[in-house]
């Protein structure tokens, strides 16, 4: 469970990478040493940078106490002592490397401003969700680091980060990828399996078998496979089979459970929500249910830089109003942009930018765009930090979607299923609380959550026919140490999604011998 | 391992010549598992049986897929009866959003590793694996 969290919360490369931001606030060493070399005992190179034994272990040994502080009892101290685990580490070391080589040569930088940001961001060093400078300055002490030493090191994990947070957010889903996806992932199959094992019971152990596919219950039989159909047994020859076969006549081992359920689906409870709170979702949503308008455009760039001398900034603006009034007065954009654009993207295209949506291009430009109609489709010259544009509005894409009543229902499901969510969580969080004060029963916790003891069994290690007992983990957990052998209830079992039991022993029938007398014939 | 794996051959021989697998397995005395609609990650106590179903090619109009598969603790004689496509309601944006969402990491992930991989070819990297 503790992994599977982790998996959940660190899928894939991205993660490891964009982590490395996240964790500098509780792994205060070993993140410099990367950026420096002591050029002794290097243990690998890379493109003439060196990577020491000792940045190495650092480094490794703080990667090993944050998993450990991550993984609690399921950290494996044997694993992490194993040369593959650290040649891995070390593989991540030199990509991270490699990644703060072309960072630099691509001339990457975080300005101030934004690694203030950031490290305003960072909750370690908030109070009451606000930034609080004494707190940052204490955490860091107490890790015997400097906010100077931090920033440099907090700089350098952004710089690395730019260009996979740029791989990740450039990375595009398509509706029909989506679909494809769906029909594999959710695909569902009907089938039926025989079960051949590979070492079939002995004979005498057939009985049991048979009764565990029959779902038979205690009372047993006793087999005449010693004689014919027709023979008549004499109750010695019936004894004297018994004798040969005891291992035959055993009772399989079973137990009886009790257990609590919570099942977000069937908590029930009416969920009350003001219609404000919707229309507020719906605004912050908006994105998810309207697509904005859009705009076809084109434009002619004359580029001059924001920083030139004012006479470049002015000679550029006096083109392209120029360029401007001839396209008002009727000459062809596209021509003009194909003859006098300093885009090379889109000059040959005619200034074609293609659909414009709100956000996608700087604010002046799309400023200036947004102010055109159809009617006065080209613009005044537009200054960007680019030079000066001229735009032509050619089409409008009115903006699609769902109004509010359309998009309530949706809204309103979403709203019922976070408040069952929340409501399960609490209740099994409380449940848990309730049982870890006393574990032998169930008592308390039905009582103050006001759920009913429900019963199961008895049922063997194949389980019981449906219901709770036919599920694999209940089962699991029926016959684990915990509730078998030390007779404490078990942890929350998961049946499905926000559904859990737990489960406490209440009868356990070990395997024992059948008397003679409690057998009847089978033929 | 061998016994079962003929056994297990026959009763595969007998669903392909038309037989019930229901009545084999009365015949046969061996545990009969079926679901009407399990899907790649649903709760099973059987999970490995459940992957190799995945794995099976999906029945063609001449009827169910019928195949055997070995186990880790013996064998599994199929019938796989159908194949159903998930779909996507229009309406459910969560659920979209989310897929949508995670194929974009996967995407990704994969991406930057191939970046990782184009920057290693470009590269000398020399590692000490005896300083190691």
């Amino acid at each position: 469970m503790v992994l599977q969290t982790i998996r959940d919360r660190l899928t894939g490369i991205i993660a490891i990478f964009i982590f490395a931001i996240l964790i500098i606030p509780f792994a205060f060493v070993g993140v410099s040493s990367y950026f420096t070399s002591d050029a002794v005992n290097a243990i690998a190179v890379v493109n003439d940078q060196e990577i020491t034994l000792n940045q190495f272990n650092a480094g490794f040994q703080n990667y090993r106490r944050r998993m450990q502080a991550q993984l609690g009892a399921a950290f494996d101290a044997e694993l992490f002592d194993q040369a593959i685990v650290r040649r891995q580490f070390l593989d991540q070391m030199i990509n991270e490397e490699l990644l703060v080589q072309v960072s630099a040569e691509a001339g990457l930088a975080v300005d101030d401003q934004r690694l203030a940001l950031a490290i305003r961001d960072i909750e370690s060093f908030q109070v009451d969700g606000e930034f609080n400078a004494d707190v940052y300055q204490a955490r860091l002490a107490a890790q015997g680091r400097n906010p100077a030493q931090f920033e440099i090191d907090m700089r350098a994990s952004m710089v690395l980060n730019q260009l996979p947070g740029s791989i990740a957010s450039s990375a595009i889903t398509t509706n029909w990828e989506v679909n494809d996806y769906v029909r594999l992932a959710d695909q569902t199959r009907a089938y039926k399996a025989l079960l051949v094992p590979a070492f079939p019971p002995e004979p005498e152990a057939e009985a049991e078998a048979e009764e565990e596919a029959e779902v038979a219950d205690a009372e047993t039989e006793v087999v005449e496979e010693a004689v014919a159909e027709e023979e008549i047994l004499d109750e010695g020859a019936i004894l004297a089979w018994y004798e040969d076969h005891l291992g035959e006549y055993l009772s399989r081992e079973m137990v009886s459970i009790e257990y609590l359920e919570l099942d977000a689906a069937t908590m029930g409870g009416a969920v009350e929500v003001e219609e404000d709170v919707l229309l507020a979702s719906f605004e912050e949503q908006e994105s998810r249910f309207i697509t904005p308008e859009s705009r076809l455009a084109s434009h002619i760039l004359i580029e001059v830089d924001s920083a030139a001398p004012e006479v470049d900034i002015v000679t550029a603006r006096e083109q392209a109003e120029e360029l401007s009034e001839r396209a008002r007065a009727g000459e062809d954009f596209a021509t003009l942009a194909t003859e006098y654009s300093q885009d090379i993207g889109s000059a040959s295209g005619g200034g074609d930018l293609g659909w414009v949506e709100p956000g996608f291009m700087v604010q002046a430009f799309e400023d200036g765009l947004y102010e055109l109609s159809l009617e006065r489709p080209v613009s005044e010259p537009v200054q960007t930090g680019f030079g000066w544009h001229v735009i032509q509005l050619r089409e409008i894409r009115p903006a699609e979607g769902m109004t509010f009543t359309e998009a309530r229902d949706i809204l309103l499901a979403e709203y019922k299923t976070e408040a069952d969510e929340r409501r399960f969580l609490e209740q099994a969080d409380r449940m848990v609380d309730i049982i870890y004060e006393d574990p032998t029963t169930l008592d308390a916790a039905a009582e103050e959550l006001g759920l009913e003891i429900l019963a199961a069994g008895p049922f063997g290690r194949q389980g019981g026919g449906s219901g709770v007992s036919a599920n694999a983990n209940v089962i699991a957990a029926a016959f684990s140490d915990l509730v078998l052998a030390q007779g404490v209830i078990s942890d929350p079992v998961d049946l499905g999604l926000n559904h859990i039991v737990v489960i406490r022993l209440q009868e356990h029938l070990p395997e024992a011998q059948l008397p003679l007398e409690g057998c009847v014939t089978r033929s | 391992m061998e016994v079962a794996s003929q056994a297990a051959d026959e009763l595969l021989a007998s669903l392909v010549a038309g037989a019930d697998i229901a009545t084999l397995a009365v015949d046969s005395g061996w545990v009969l598992v079926q679901a009407e609609a399990a899907t790649r990650t649903g709760a099973q106590a059987n999970t490995q049986l459940r992957d190799q179903v995945f794995l099976l090619q999906g029945p063609d109009e001449e009827g169910p897929a019928r195949a055997v598969i070995k186990l880790d603790d013996g064998y599994a004689v199929i019938q796989l009866d159908s194949v159903t496509p998930g779909e996507l309601a229009e309406e459910d944006a969560l659920r979209k959003q989310m897929y949508s969402r995670r194929i974009s990491n996967a995407s990704a992930s994969t991406e930057t590793l191939g970046f990782l991989e184009m920057l290693r070819k470009q590269s000398t990297i020399q590692v000490y694996e005896d300083r190691f």
